[in-house]
């Protein structure tokens, strides 16, 4: 049943077929009861034929009509019967086809004019009608008998074999027209139904055909109908969001290469030219040292490119553990030390001592680290460093600074894109790969924070939220 | 011959700079933007060498204000940036060529060269003057059959006058074209060098090759006198 196509039709196939099953039972019902009204009202006028020609004498009842003698009657199919007793019961008369049966003598003695179904004595089903009447004598009777023979009880029954293949007969022709209609209006709800899911076939067509180094196309909705107009229409949207996720990657992608580029020509001309004539030991330590300053810088690049990637997929997980704030900034801080004294930048670690917070330490350790060693890479020569963490409501908040700023407001809102560089304000140019304040704001979202830089007054200042967990 | 070279990835600037150096050239390096529009506004440069992505001044606009002044410094751009629409900026911003990291030292060079060549209408990388052959490729100097060994200042001096042959060349040219800042030089240091020149290159009982002009600089002859 996962066909929207098979779904729609047998739904609508079962809808159908219960209306019309309703339908043919209300019709059925009708059909019977006017069958049988039909039926009843001819009994009765029967009954009240036959005892309007009913007359009383001496010798007892005179039937001036039976049944057999109406022509009308005599045409209707199926038996007769008539029999008539009188006020004390007994049997007056009856109709020749009863032979020495007796119609049901509880027919007689109900209240009131009356229809009903009994059953006969061989098993057949009729209804009788039921009708008293007063009869005089047509000549002057005997006192004697006048008084008996004044109330009359006639019951009238005709066997319902007829009337009954009559009902199942219209059954039949009920069921046959209702399954014919059923087919017929299969077909159509077939060929309906595949006409109005054309435009999804139209649809999955146009989808198929889209190309994934072709993510600018767009599907027109205009000619679609308003039901399937508005998922194409996010179809679109997930196609642009697509296509910018991927211009975003591509873009990434070139950046890495254009980072990695100038490193790799470092190397190539370093070797080159060394290679170019021989050289002294010391001239080959010194190149040597060089290429393993740039592989290492490679590799530091690489390796923040690689946990950035993982955290778009998020598939690296920080465990939580407690983390003792001050010994993490010492320690990140050792790395960073031996530059930042050469440049005469001193540091300061003011976070307390006994300041906890239930965190990723692995992730805490390189955002600390990479913000230091950013503080420490731009921070004026013989400026200063310095760490600050607090406790507020439910909330860690710890700040990395440094003086020697020199960022615009515009600049410092784009220290967290990946690859930026504050290009215009370095006058002592070393390779900033530009990914580090990236990895750091990618990494505290991860670990629920949120992290903001400020500048003013010639400070940097990154500011980091964090929830405790605690 | 003098170039400039503006790269502000320290570790290539530093090796870049040997390797000219080494091949003869007279370099001023830096990794500034504007430190090297001053460099170029203040020294005739044979060639510059020019990365894109400088702190300070970026190498395009650099560039464009070079060719807004009329200079015309052969210019070779090298830069990470390899897109077409990168290289067809960079030489529609007046650069005379393109080069894109990562690239072989070598290849550097030997498109510097081009430049130079260039620079003074030469096609053949090899000068030859009477029976003076210089190959500027190789570095190598050969009088008749002999191999003349020369110094790399000797050799730098030999090749800008070779360059200019039949030109006169005047002490500040060659002070501007074949020292760099660096260069320990004192005011005399020309005519010493080519005093050494001369002994080397010139054969006894002929003329010399190098003609001094009293008072105005150098010519080397282009062919016996």
């Amino acid at each position: 049943m996962k066909s929207l196509r098979t779904r729609l039709l047998v739904a609508m196939t079962g809808s159908f077929a219960l209306l019309l099953a309703v339908f043919g039972l209300i019709l059925d019902a009708s059909f019977e009861y006017m069958l049988v009204r039909e039926f009843d009202f001819y009994l009765e006028t029967l009954a009240k034929t036959l005892a309007a020609a009913a007359r009383i004498d001496a010798d007892g009842l005179t039937l001036k009509l039976v049944p057999e003698a109406i022509p009308d009657v005599a045409a209707v199919e199926g038996e007769l019967f008539s029999q008539y007793w009188n006020a004390e019961g007994t049997v007056l008369a009856k109709s020749t086809n009863l032979g020495a049966h007796e119609l049901p003598r509880r027919l007689a003695e109900a209240r009131g004019p009356h229809v009903e179904t009994f059953e006969l004595w061989d098993g057949r089903r009729a209804r009788a009608a039921r009708f008293e009447f007063f009869v005089g004598p047509a000549a002057p009777v005997p006192a004697a008998t006048s008084a008996a023979a004044s109330r009359i009880t006639l019951v009238v029954a005709r066997d319902t074999t007829d009337l009954e293949s009559h009902v199942r007969e219209f059954r039949w022709l009920l069921l046959g027209a209702g399954s014919a209609t059923m087919i017929l209006g299969a077909t159509v709800l077939v060929l309906v139904i595949r006409r109005s899911l054309r435009p999804l076939g139209d649809m999955a067509a146009r989808i198929g055909a889209l190309r994934e180094d072709d993510l600018g196309a767009r599907i027109p909705t205009a000619a679609l109908p308003d039901e399937i107009a508005p998922l194409v229409q996010r179809l679109n949207e997930l196609l642009g969001r697509l296509e910018e996720a991927f211009a975003r990657e591509r873009s990434l992608t070139a950046d890495v290469a254009h980072e990695l580029r100038t490193p790799v020509a470092g190397i190539l001309s370093t070797a080159g030219v060394m290679l170019s004539a021989d050289r002294t030991p010391a001239d080959y330590r010194e190149a040597l040292e060089d290429v393993r300053r740039i592989a290492r810088r490679m590799g530091s690049m690489i390796e923040n490119l690689l946990m950035l990637a993982r955290l778009d997929s998020q598939r690296a997980r920080f465990q939580l553990e407690t983390v003792a704030l001050r010994r993490v900034v010492a320690t990140c801080w050792q790395s960073c030390q031996g530059k930042a004294a050469a440049r005469g930048v001193t540091f300061e670690n003011a976070v307390p001592d006994n300041l906890c917070c239930v965190s990723g330490r692995s992730g805490l350790t390189i955002v600390l680290a990479n913000l230091l060693e950013n503080a420490a890479e731009y921070a004026n020569d013989n400026g200063r460093i310095w760490v600050t963490a607090r406790a507020t409501d439910g909330m860690i908040e710890i700040a990395v600074a440094n003086t020697g700023c020199r960022l615009s407001e515009a600049q410092v809102a784009r220290v967290f894109d990946r690859f930026w560089r504050a290009d215009a304000s370095r006058s002592n140019a070393s390779l900033h790969v530009g990914l580090g304040l990236a990895l750091v704001r990618r990494i505290v979202a991860s670990l629920g924070g949120t992290v903001q830089a400020h500048a003013a007054g010639g400070e940097f200042t990154v500011r980091i939220r964090l929830a405790r967990h605690d | 011959m003098r170039l400039l070279l503006v790269e502000d990835y320290p570790p290539l600037r530093k090796s870049v700079l040997r390797g000219l150096r080494e091949a003869g050239f007279a370099v001023d390096a830096t990794g500034d933007g504007r430190e090297a529009l001053w460099y170029a506004e203040s020294n005739e440069y044979d060639v510059i060498v020019l990365d894109l992505m400088l702190p300070g001044l970026d190498g395009l606009n650099l560039l464009r204000r070079l060719r807004d002044q009329g200079r015309a410094t052969h210019v070779l751009i090298v830069t990470a940036k390899d897109a077409v629409a990168d290289r067809i900026a960079g030489l529609n911003a007046g650069a005379d060529d393109y080069l894109v990291k990562p690239f072989e030292f070598d290849e550097l060079l030997a498109r510097v060269q081009a430049l130079v060549r260039r620079r003074y209408h030469r096609k053949n990388p090899v000068l030859t003057l009477g029976a003076l052959r210089i190959d500027t490729s190789t570095q190598q100097v050969e009088r008749g059959d002999d191999t003349v060994e020369l110094s790399a200042r000797e050799y730098a001096l030999l090749e800008y006058l070779a360059m200019r042959a039949g030109e006169l060349v005047t002490r500040s040219d060659v002070w501007e074209h074949v020292y760099d800042f660096h260069s320990d030089a004192t005011s005399n240091v020309v005519d010493v060098y080519v005093g050494r020149l001369r002994r080397k290159i010139d054969r006894e009982g002929e003329s010399s090759l190098i003609e001094t002009v009293r008072g105005r600089g150098y010519i080397l002859r282009s062919g016996p006198p």
